[in-house]
């Protein structure tokens, strides 16, 4: 765990800066099925006092959820974070980062047992990606069997690694809050949960989305802010909106990419078309940041980058390696312009690059083919 | 048609909502609005820093952390809900634990919120959290926010060598800056800890739904400290810890000397339970650490190549030990403060008279007047039954199995007499043979002066807060031993260092604790079932207990009090 970028706040409040920022910092309804109505809490009574607190689905729903550590650990590039287990092969799902570049990933199950998980694919889109673990004799639910839907208002509960707290058999986050809005309800592959409860917080992104029965509802979303608005948006995305693909890596074959060709998902967040950059291959963990080429007609080409050149710096970030390059561009909203400082032939040049919507699906890349 | 029409009809249209919904609310409402006269919010003189607090005593007790109630000083202002704004006094600081009591002047008529679950907190469990954040509450009404239990037993690591919250519980209820100090309610009412921290990153010094606070057995632990004005030290036991490859929880280093040491702990040994609690990560173990005061008695249990040991260690202090004065936490300039301005540097305002009254500054204390005040009381209860008059001697005939051990103390000479034999002991602590009668007879007459001539003739004598009955994860046959808290007196005298806790009727001496010499290995002698012995009570056995060496049990046939 990173102590690094987890900044401990004391709560005094108070106008001094030397004194105050101190930082160290109901039971599962039997019901019918098409009953969507759960209850918020339930009451515990053990003869003595009762009182609500949450159903035990959530807390049921840990059981599927893995604490996951890789590589990072600087800046806010975070080494730890959190996974669904959506096989009983040991199929992990989580979100896509240079947490998983590295060449070790470790998985540590709810029991507190640690495994070396490997990148199995990743899917550009959602950004999101699928671990393989070498753990059995964990029971787990097939999240794709039977999809919960929930419908806005409902009560929601969110298991994830937040802030990296839990370590070792400690049961990872819960938190609760309702469901605020479905967005996109009609483009399956573009529909988001926008949540009330804040999962935008490093260690919450690939963590649970569950409804009160423990059922999976979705997998939260990387963390994002809202360029139009400036904040944090706490997203999820629901299960529709991978599941093909989850399943096809899961039954070990090659998945089509997400991004067909369909409409260009001009607003789908954190994806950022930079196809036209053929970086170097990205075999050691810290790859230098040379284009090895261009593609003819990319927005790469136009921009006037050129094969050989070093980004030194993407929007006045430093830039250290081919990872960090890909997660500063990824930050980036579709069809907004970047300024790129190159080294080329000893000296600094300028370059602006207009990240445009996708247009179609990734040819060249890795993303979204299983890897062996 | 107009809007309102509209809006009729749509009310008029929606489904009743659910009973036990409307039902849950009401059950909110009420409980919020019955714990809400204890919550207040704590400002200094002038206003420009503060947090919150919780009432725990109709006298007017109230929690809050350390890290409100330092910046603000001796004299605080609080503001209760009810819109008194009243003086108050710190009584007892806990740096490391985060927390601070506080007393409300004038003494007494407050109202109060029941400290500690009387059922163990689950996760999941709603919560409500009452405070004064972002100091909005100028009406002195606290600010309520709801969550659930998101997280338990939660390790966070101290800055430097305080703020450490071990064993803390974690919420998804808004806690913001300023909300600390403040409670964290079950939904029966009960205060299940004190708010005074959150995870923060990337949005400044905002509540992200990670906040924690500090537990409220490890409150109960520490109280009794708190009450009589200690500055009040957590615990070390010398050794560090750490997880090997195989994940078992191993000792990795390990001081001479130290708690750990004497009790036979060795280096590569696997802990296995602490104070009861079974060890299974680094954190755990810190966790456990962290809920007990030093000087408490633990039982630890360790294996080494699969044999099983257990013994009793008395934690040593995390902060005397250093012998360092207390060291300022980390001061951070990247946490943004909650006010870009700074007010002028005021010239430090007198202490209210009130206050002054009620403040006795000593080293070690917060404030000693509430330690001299409580040290009277105990004294008064325990002597109340010892005779007046001049110098008592005290003749007492007990077996140890067979072996009869008769005891003559008086002001001029201590004698034991063991089968025949008779050791005689020179009453200021010359070398004793520590697990022979001769230690007996010294341990006993430690009490005996208190008796016949108070505290006078002791060259210290003050209360030592709460120590339990019982070495903490002791048990018998028949399970568990309850904690049980009891105050205790701090008596010193010519080197030998007691600690007397007191039981029953406050007129029973339950355990002594005498350490000859700094460092010797102290005797521990619990004495119970009293009977009265003219007017006075006195033990008819005696456990005598003694790290590295086998219980003694011992039986009391007389026991003579005379001029």
């Amino acid at each position: 765990m990173n102590p690094v970028c987890l900044l401990l706040a004391l709560l005094l409040s108070g106008p001094s800066p030397d004194k105050d920022s101190t930082a160290l910092a109901g039971p599962l309804p039997q019901t019918k099925e098409s009953k969507q109505e759960l209850p918020m809490t339930t009451t515990v009574m053990d003869g003595r006092a009762s009182w609500p607190s949450s159903p035990p689905g959530p807390r049921r729903a840990m059981e599927q959820v893995v604490k996951i550590y890789g590589a990072g650990g600087f800046g806010r590039i975070e080494a730890y974070g959190v996974g669904i287990l959506i096989s009983s092969k040991g199929h992990i799902l989580t979100v896509s980062g240079p947490m998983l570049e590295g060449s070790e990933i470790t998985i540590v199950t709810p029991s507190g047992k640690r495994a070396a998980a490997r990148l199995l694919a990743t899917e550009p889109v959602h950004q999101l990606a699928i671990l393989k673990a070498p753990i059995d004799n964990i029971a787990v639910n097939d999240p794709f069997e039977r999809p919960s839907l929930p419908k806005v208002g409902d009560v929601l509960f969110a298991l994830s690694n937040a802030y990296g707290i839990a370590a070792g058999d400690e049961p990872v986050s819960l938190q609760r809050g309702v469901l605020s809005a479905i967005l996109e309800p009609n483009q399956p592959s573009k529909t988001t949960y926008r949540l009330d409860m804040i999962v935008s917080n490093p260690g919450s992104p690939g963590g649970a989305l569950v409804d009160a029965t423990g059922a999976l509802v979705g997998v939260i979303a990387k963390e994002r802010k809202d360029p139009a608005i400036g904040a944090w948006v706490n997203s999820a995305w629901p299960i529709s909106t991978f599941a093909a693909w989850a399943q096809t890596v899961v039954n070990g074959k090659t998945p089509l990419p997400v991004a067909s060709d369909d409409a260009p998902p001009s607003d789908r967040p954190g994806v950022v078309d930079w196809r036209g950059i053929v970086p170097l291959p990205d075999v050691v963990d810290k790859a230098p940041p040379f284009i090895d080429g261009v593609e003819p007609g990319s927005p790469a080409e136009r921009a006037g980058l050129r094969p050989n050149d070093l980004v030194m710096y993407v929007a006045e970030h430093r830039i250290s390696s081919l990872s960090d390059l890909r997660h500063r561009l990824a930050d980036v909203p579709p069809s907004h312009s970047v300024t790129l400082v190159l080294l080329r032939d000893d000296s600094l040049i300028e370059r602006t690059l207009l990240s445009s919507p996708l247009e179609r699906a990734p040819a060249q890349s890795d993303k979204g083919v299983p890897r062996p | 048609m107009s809007p309102t029409l509209w809006w009729m009809l749509i009310v008029a249209a929606a489904p009743p909502l659910p009973a036990d919904l409307l039902a849950d609310e009401q059950s909110r409402i009420q409980m919020i609005e019955r714990v809400t006269p204890s919550a207040i919010a704590l400002f200094d003189a002038v206003g420009s820093t503060g947090g919150s607090g919780v009432i725990i005593s109709e006298a007017g007790l109230a929690l809050t952390n350390v890290h409100v109630a330092d910046p603000i000083g001796v004299a605080l202002r609080c503001g209760l809900p009810d819109g008194r704004l009243v003086d108050a006094v710190i009584v007892g600081r806990d740096p490391v634990g985060d927390l601070a009591l506080i007393q409300l002047l004038p003494k007494g008529g407050y109202p109060k919120a029941p400290l500690g679950e009387s059922r163990p907190v689950a996760l999941g469990d709603e919560v409500v959290a009452l405070g004064n954040p972002f100091l909005l509450s100028t009406d002195f009404k606290p600010t309520a926010t709801l969550g659930i239990i998101s997280g338990l037993r939660r390790y966070q690591y101290p800055s430097g060598d305080v703020l450490e919250y071990t064993d803390c519980l974690q919420t998804d209820a808004a806690v913001n800056p300023g909300n600390s100090g403040g409670p964290l309610f079950n939904r029966a009412g009960e205060v299940i800890g004190i708010n005074g921290r959150i995870s923060l990153e990337k949005r400044g010094r905002v509540s992200v739904g990670v906040g924690y606070a500090i537990s409220a057995p490890q409150i109960q632990n520490f109280l009794l400290h708190l009450k009589v004005g200690w500055t009040v030290d957590h615990a070390t036991v010398g050794a560090r810890v750490a997880t090997d490859d195989s994940g078992r929880v191993v000792v990795d280093d390990i001081l001479s000397q130290s708690p750990m040491d004497q009790a036979g702990v060795r280096l590569g040994d696997e802990i296995i339970a602490f104070a009861g609690r079974p060890i299974g990560s680094v954190n755990q173990f810190k966790n456990v650490l962290g809920i007990y005061p030093s000087g408490w008695p633990v039982v630890v249990a360790w294996r080494r190549d699969d044999e099983r040991f257990q013994a009793v260690i008395r934690l040593s202090g995390l902060r005397s030990n250093a012998g360092q004065p207390e060291a300022p936490p980390d001061r951070r300039q990247d946490s943004p403060p909650l006010k870009k301005s700074r007010p002028p540097k005021t010239k430090p305002r007198p202490i209210p008279q009130i206050v002054a009254r009620a403040y006795e500054k000593k080293p070690g204390f917060a404030n000693y007047r509430f330690n001299r005040e409580a040290r009277d009381q105990l004294l008064a209860s325990l002597l109340k039954s010892a005779p007046q008059g001049p110098p008592r001697r005290w003749r007492i005939k007990l077996r140890e199995g067979d072996k009869p051990v008769e005891l003559d103390l008086s002001n001029e000479k201590l004698v034991a007499t063991v089968a025949g034999q008779t050791i005689d002991v020179s009453p200021s602590g010359d070398p004793v043979n520590e697990s022979g009668m001769d230690a007996l007879a010294l341990a006993l007459d430690q009490w005996r002066r208190l008796e016949v001539a108070d505290r006078s003739w002791f060259s210290r004598c003050d209360h030592a807060g709460g120590y339990p009955e019982h070495p903490v994860g002791a048990a018998t046959e028949s399970g568990p031993l309850p904690l049980v808290i009891l105050p205790t007196l701090l008596l010193e005298r010519a080197g030998i260092e007691t600690l007397l806790s007191v039981a029953g009727q406050g007129d029973e001496v339950r355990r002594l604790y005498v350490r000859f010499s700094p460092d010797s290995t102290p005797l521990e002698l619990t004495l119970t079932d009293y009977v009265n012995a003219g007017a006075e009570r006195r033990p008819r056995r005696i456990r005598w207990e003694r790290v590295g060496q086998p219980v003694k049990e011992l039986t009391v046939f007389t026991w003579e009090s005379a001029p």
